[in-house]
């Protein structure tokens, strides 16, 4: 049976979606990507100069002392360090700030307001953060290359955790998104939560640096799995195996997909 | 009397058509027009309020926050290379550094207060709040610059306080760790003023903070002596106000300085006049503010 045509026969058809929205999913993930490329100074060029910046302060601090860190010369452990710290505090901003400026503008009715389910809307959403992650965390491996010039020693390793911790920060970046009323409260995740876990997890040292209890709350830590298995696909050396870093990132990504579906499924400080 | 009958006690009465004064002759009560002196101080002191209250009712973003981040810098440097460099200059590497970090968190926040409150007061439109007041060029540059350093030197007292918790150190000359910090807080508000009053858009900001205001907080000697330096970059140095007030900041509190203590305090002198001019004269001619 075909669809009953409208009168007049001129009107469009109510497009059938199926189990999946795939139109909008792409339209979602592309608004938001583009929104993060246009301004490309802020999320690209300014965290790569940021990662340029500590990789020669700290040589310049080091001053030729030799110094070699969970097994590695200094410059090969720190590189693939700030990629990784670059590219998580990107998919956190990337969603969050996404999220809260919605939501201060009243845009976010654009979104909710779209035939997509909450399933849709937290994937479109993890995916671009992970984008928007893998494109500021490549520039930036781009721009450190003076400092440590090699190629990745395991390209697919390195892609699967930079992916995967995208996906994490995304999906931290969107609850906070949600459950932030104003800039403060998202700045105050960022300033207090977010970048405090991402520099004590092992982007500038060994965790066998850390006192012994520090360092068990450390292992606890997904965000040091990233680290490590970041460093592994850059500079082939890990501290922590990165099978159990990968089951524990997808592990994380999956609970916090989980969270973030229930958020917006029941509409939490979205629909009243 | 005349024309406003009915006038309330004590409101102002338009002259529509009337004789005399134009008040309303029988009410004794309306307030007589302020007498402004040579300086307008309670305007002076209302701007310097408004500046301040800025920051403090989101203290959170403003002075929490950078604490953080600076007690983390120190955290990490001192981690990661505490081994590899014991001393710096004769000085234990974590005395070295503290002092530059607070400088570095002083300076990013005097700046972040002027440039911000006059960008967002830009682009919102109530610019004309601060330009409407009978407040003169020069107050205008004294009460937002004297905002902007007193962020600075909050931030960098509580930065201070915080790494009491976790390292020792003493004070060598207290007036060197004062005068630079008030002298680098108040050039970077002048800093700030002057971007802000160049930009167009927050982009403007951001792109200032980044890539010039940033880099000069980093590669001027917060966490590296100079003498590290190839000697080109040395003699560089000696031409980069940052390095003058890091180093003469750190010298109030461990001694130890790359340079001669005195020359610092004149440089910051200098700069800080020909940069509070420069606002002067940005305000007095309107640039960007006026048509």
């Amino acid at each position: 049976m075909t669809p009953r045509e409208a009168p007049g026969g001129t009107a469009p058809r109510a497009r059938h979606i199926g189990w999946l929205n795939r139109i909008g999913l792409w339209t979602l993930f592309w608004r938001d990507l583009l929104r993060d490329l246009e301004i490309w100074k802020i999320t690209i060029a300014a965290p790569a100069l940021q990662a340029v910046l500590f990789a020669l302060i700290f040589q310049l601090a080091l001053g030729g002392a030799s110094l070699t860190m969970g097994g590695l010369d200094f410059a090969a452990f720190l590189v693939p360090g700030l990629v990784a710290f670059v590219a998580l505090e990107r998919g956190f901003e990337s969603t969050a700030y996404m999220m809260v400026y919605d939501k201060l503008e009243g845009m976010i009715t654009d979104v909710i307001g779209a035939p997509l389910t909450p399933a849709e809307l937290v994937t479109g959403f993890a995916i671009m953060a992970a984008v928007s992650a893998l494109i500021t965390g490549f520039a930036t491996w781009l721009a450190l290359l003076p400092f440590l010039a090699a190629a990745p020693a395991a390209p697919g390793t390195l892609l699967v955790f930079a992916f995967g911790g995208g996906l994490m920060m995304g999906l931290v970046g969107l609850a906070g998104g949600l459950w932030a009323d104003k800039w403060d409260h998202i700045s105050g995740v960022q300033s207090f939560v977010v970048i405090p876990v991402i520099y004590m997890s092992g982007v500038f040292f060994s965790l066998d640096r850390l006192p012994a209890q520090l360092r068990v709350i450390a292992e606890l830590n997904p965000v040091y799995y990233v680290i490590d298995g970041v460093r592994y696909g850059l500079s082939g050396s890990a501290e922590a195996d990165p099978q159990t870093g990968l089951a524990v990132t997808a592990a994380v990504v999956a609970a916090l997909w989980l969270l973030c579906w229930r958020l917006l499924a029941t509409g939490y400080k979205l629909k009243p | 009397m005349d024309g406003c009958p009915a006038a309330p006690r004590g409101v102002w009465c338009a002259p529509f058509g009337a004789t005399g004064t134009g008040y309303s002759d029988t009410m004794t009560d309306y307030p007589a027009p302020r007498h402004i002196g040579a300086v307008n101080w309670l305007g002076l002191w209302t701007l310097y309020l408004k500046e301040v209250q800025r920051f403090v009712t989101v203290a959170t973003q403003t002075i929490a926050a950078p604490m953080v981040t600076t007690l983390l810098f120190l955290a990490v440097f001192t981690l990661a290379l505490g081994r590899a460099v014991e001393v710096v200059n004769g000085v234990p590497f974590a005395q070295f550094l503290a002092p530059g970090l607070v400088m570095m968190a002083m300076v990013q926040n005097a700046f972040a207060n002027t440039s911000s409150s006059l960008v967002i007061s830009k682009v919102q439109g109530n610019i004309v709040d601060i330009l409407m007041p009978p407040l003169s060029a020069a107050e205008l540059t004294v009460g937002i610059a004297l905002g902007g350093t007193t962020r600075g030197l909050v931030v960098g007292a509580a930065t201070l306080l915080g790494m009491r918790a976790f390292i020792t150190f003493g004070v060598h000359d207290i007036f060197f760790v004062l005068f630079h910090a008030f002298a680098a807080s108040l050039m970077l508000a002048l800093l700030g003023m002057i971007g802000g009053i160049w930009a167009d858009k927050f982009d403007h900001m951001a792109a200032m903070t980044n890539f010039v205001i940033t880099p000069f907080a980093f590669l001027s000697g917060t966490f590296y002596s100079i003498q590290r330096l190839p000697e080109f970059f040395q003699t560089a140095a000696h031409l980069n106000p940052f390095f003058y007030m890091i180093d003469g900041f750190r010298y109030g509190f461990t001694g130890v300085t790359d340079t001669a203590p005195m020359l610092g305090v004149a440089v910051m002198a200098g700069i800080d006049t020909v940069l509070a001019l420069i606002c002067w004269r940005l305000f007095a001619a309107g640039y960007k503010l006026k048509a």
